[in-house]
């Protein structure tokens, strides 16, 4: 009999690398699926999560807009033709594909602690803080904190300590006086748009890609959820506009083990709460 | 056992341990890709909360002030001839209690503090400090479930209503504004001192004038005569002139004595008491049997306005020029004060002795007589200096805490000519038999008017009852505008996330 288990020992080895073959085959396949499958997931989640900080800049940005203007101001209006688009928080030229508005990027503010009547032999008014404002850019003043109606809109020519100095052309109405205690603000004029199959934002500083193989597009809404027509009127701006809807399309960065680089549409719709604050 | 039975000893276990080893690979990458993934997911959705948690905080605040605005009304006191009483001007700038990295420049100040008015629901924000006048702004505000959001609610200015009528603080010697003011706020939340959402805006009050009743009592208000209303600038009372405006009111019940009728309104946020033996008519004119009734508005949903408040009467004189013995010389005695300050306006005790009288001639500078203390053949007689001008006297106490036709004699001219302001607590009873033409407010005391004579005027008291025997007449032409709300409303808003 023990002539007989010469061989056994072999069979046995056989049987067992078949067998392990078999499982690490089986083990491997699964483990390049699973990781195919994570790969093409987290490809998913990376699509998304780009959508997701796009929209998180685009949401914060578009609910902000026209906080750094007289809006609701009467003597600054966006139906003012003689104001040019100073008035105007979102600018006429928006559409399905662009976006430009008015906005305060930093989230700050400032008083004249002086009285300010803009002339052209005076362009120059104290604040109480000028740490936010710099030369080329926009400020806006507003009286409303102070009882009055006026506004201006004014480009930075200097700064220098709390003294500001505007450039000899600025926009308000005509004899406008601006009481101390006026609210002064930075401005910059930003617009999203698509450009070269990316989503991009513009604002003086230049530039920036938001999101790569992605195309963003707007519509816009009044208080009750009607479709504004674009191009947008002044009297829309100024009486209608309550809210627009942002849609981004963006196309992931890698192709699936389909061979398809998968699509993702987030759709968004955003009140513009100081417009409509403007208008109570 | 055999050399390979041997050899296979051991191979299982390695077999185990090469497939947990890979599959331990494979689960760590992809838990790996799942953390960061859920992190970065994390981030932005705390983020998104931040901002809507700090935003709904902002509306929480608006609310409030929203919510609490006829009390805010009250406890502001922006009312023209309180206001520089309450607050002082100043240049822009931080005050005393708004003293951390956030402070807001203000231009407004507690009478006689660097204080801002202030409400914050951390002292990390400074420290609170608001005008009370019967309402706790602090506990009330303080009670408020901001979402663990830190919050400051600041009054950044006060503007007047009508800009030309506002001549400066009388504390430098100005005239008192013949204007009311309204308040700028500004609010801040944030979620945490140094990081998260930095949310902030502007919150405007616009002044609700509204007309003051012509007879309010603020706990009730007894009719056991009729009343009906006309015009003094358009001319006497005549049954021709008269007109259907008498308007009632109350915090508490109206009673109207049955067979009384009042033409005019009654308003109430408690109820018309109707069981006998009240149940008088309350009539919109004077057709015969008073087939179209009067607006009669019961329940907490109609709006009465709060009594006017007043501040304490050393802040009104913190001096003043003594007393005055009306008794002798000549048949009477005309009263200018010097100047819109204390002491030249304010005296401590006027007396007007018997068959002698003491005229007030000034319609622009307010008397404060503490004490007023008219004979029973004394006269306190009224000529205004301007064709409607209006003699305002301000005291504590009338001696016998009464007075008729005689002793305050203000028939020549128009009711409204003659206001009286009645500081004190004990009641005041108006009687006699002469006609009586005045504008009385006592927010401390109840008023009766019980002897026989016609009364012309209008009469806000803490309680109010006509048991004469005479005529009511409310007199139109002195209807008060009063600051009976403030509507609050949010503007410009600013965030920024740190």
């Amino acid at each position: 009999m023990k002539a007989n288990d010469y061989g056994n020992a072999i069979m046995s080895l056989i049987v067992s690398i078949g067998l392990f073959t078999t499982i690490m085959v089986g083990t491997t396949k699964f483990v390049f699926s699973s990781t195919r499958n994570s790969y093409d997931l987290e490809n998913r989640i990376d699509n998304t999560g780009n959508i997701e900080k796009a929209f998180k800049l685009i949401t914060s940005e578009i609910k902000m807009l026209g906080s750094s203007m007289p809006i609701g101001q009467s003597n600054f209006s966006p139906e003012d033709l003689s104001l040019g688009d100073a008035s105007l928080a979102v600018h006429t030229n928006s559409n399905a594909g662009i976006l430009s508005f008015n906005i305060n990027e930093t989230g700050k503010s400032t008083i004249l602690t002086s009285s300010f009547t803009p002339g052209l032999g005076n362009l120059s008014f104290q604040v109480d803080d000028a740490s936010d404002i710099f030369e080329n850019e926009n400020i806006y003043i507003s009286d409303f904190t102070t009882g009055g109606n006026n506004g201006l809109r004014g480009s930075v020519s200097g700064v220098s300590g709390n003294t500001v100095t505007i450039a000899g052309i600025f926009e308000t109405q005509l004899g406008t006086s601006f009481a101390t205690g006026s609210l002064v603000t930075r401005s910059m004029e930003v617009e999203y748009r698509n450009s070269d199959g990316a989503i991009v934002r513009e604002d003086t500083a230049g530039t920036v890609i938001l999101a790569p193989r992605a195309t963003i597009s707007f519509a816009y809404f009044d208080s009750n959820g009607n479709a504004l027509s674009v191009p947008l009127s002044r009297a829309a701006i100024n009486n209608s506009l309550s809210a627009i809807r942002v849609t981004i399309t963006a196309t992931a960065d890698n192709v699936e083990r389909n061979g398809i680089a998968r699509t993702i549409t987030l759709t968004r719709t955003i009140s513009l709460r100081n417009l409509i604050l403007s208008r109570y | 056992m055999s050399f390979m039975e041997n050899r296979e000893r051991g191979s299982a276990i390695l077999v185990v341990f090469i497939l947990t080893g890979v599959i331990a690979l494979a689960l760590a990458s992809s838990l790996n890709t799942a953390a960061t993934q859920i992190n970065a997911t994390k981030n932005t959705k705390n983020q998104i909360e931040n901002y809507y948690s700090a935003e709904n905080t902002l509306n929480t605040v608006l609310n409030w002030l929203r919510d609490n605005s006829i009390e805010l009304t009250a406890s502001l006191d922006l009312s023209a001839h309180e206001f520089y009483y309450m607050y002082d001007f100043v240049s822009f700038g931080n005050a005393y209690n708004d003293s951390s990295n956030f402070a807001a420049p203000t231009r407004i100040r507690m009478n006689g503090t660097n204080n801002v008015p202030m409400l914050v629901n951390n002292n990390s924000l400074g420290t609170s400090a608001f005008p009370s006048n019967g309402f706790n702004a602090l506990s009330s505000f303080q009670a408020i479930n901001f979402n663990n959001n830190l919050v400051r609610l600041v009054m950044v200015d006060a503007i007047p209503t009508n800009p030309g009528k506002d001549y400066g603080d009388i504390d430098n010697g100005n005239q008192a504004p013949e204007t009311d003011f309204y308040p700028v706020f500004r609010v801040d939340v944030m979620n945490q001192l140094n990081q998260g959402t930095y949310l902030y805006g502007f919150i405007i009050g616009s002044v609700v004038s509204g007309s003051a009743f012509g007879f309010f009592g603020e706990d009730y208000v007894e009719m056991r005569q009729g009343c009906d209303s006309y015009q003094s600038d358009n001319g006497s009372y005549t049954t021709s002139s008269r007109r259907a405006n008498c308007d009632v009111g109350s915090g508490g019940p109206i009673r109207v004595l049955g067979g009384e009728t009042v033409y005019g309104d009654l308003t109430t946020t408690n109820s018309v008491e109707t069981t006998s033996p009240w149940g008088g008519d309350v009539c919109a004119n004077f057709t015969t049997g008073c087939p179209d009734q009067g607006s009669t508005c019961e329940g907490t949903n109609c709006s009465v306005p709060t009594m006017p408040t007043y501040q304490q009467w050393s802040t009104y004189c913190p001096s003043d020029l003594g007393n005055l013995n009306v008794s002798g010389g000549g048949m009477g005695t005309i009263l200018t004060p010097a100047s819109f300050n204390a002491p030249d306006n304010c005296w401590n005790t006027i007396r007007i002795g018997s068959n002698r009288t003491l005229t007030l001639t000034s319609t622009s500078i307010p008397y404060y007589i503490n004490t007023l203390d008219i004979a029973n053949n004394g006269v306190l007689e009224l000529q205004p200096d301007s064709p409607s001008g209006i003699i305002e006297i301000y005291t504590m106490d009338i001696v016998g805490d009464r007075f008729n036709g005689n002793q305050i004699f203000n028939m020549n001219n128009n009711p409204y000519q003659l206001k009286i302001h009645y500081l004190g607590t004990d009641d005041l009873t108006l009687n006699g038999t002469v006609d009586m033409g005045v504008f009385i407010v006592a927010p401390n005391a109840g008023v009766t008017v019980s002897g026989n004579f016609d009364f012309y005027g209008g009469i806000q008291a803490k309680n109010l009852t006509f048991s004469g025997s005479g005529s009511v007449h409310y007199d139109e032409s002195g209807q008060a505008e009063v600051i009976s709300d403030i509507q609050f409303t949010l503007r410009n808003m600013f965030q920024n996330y740190r």
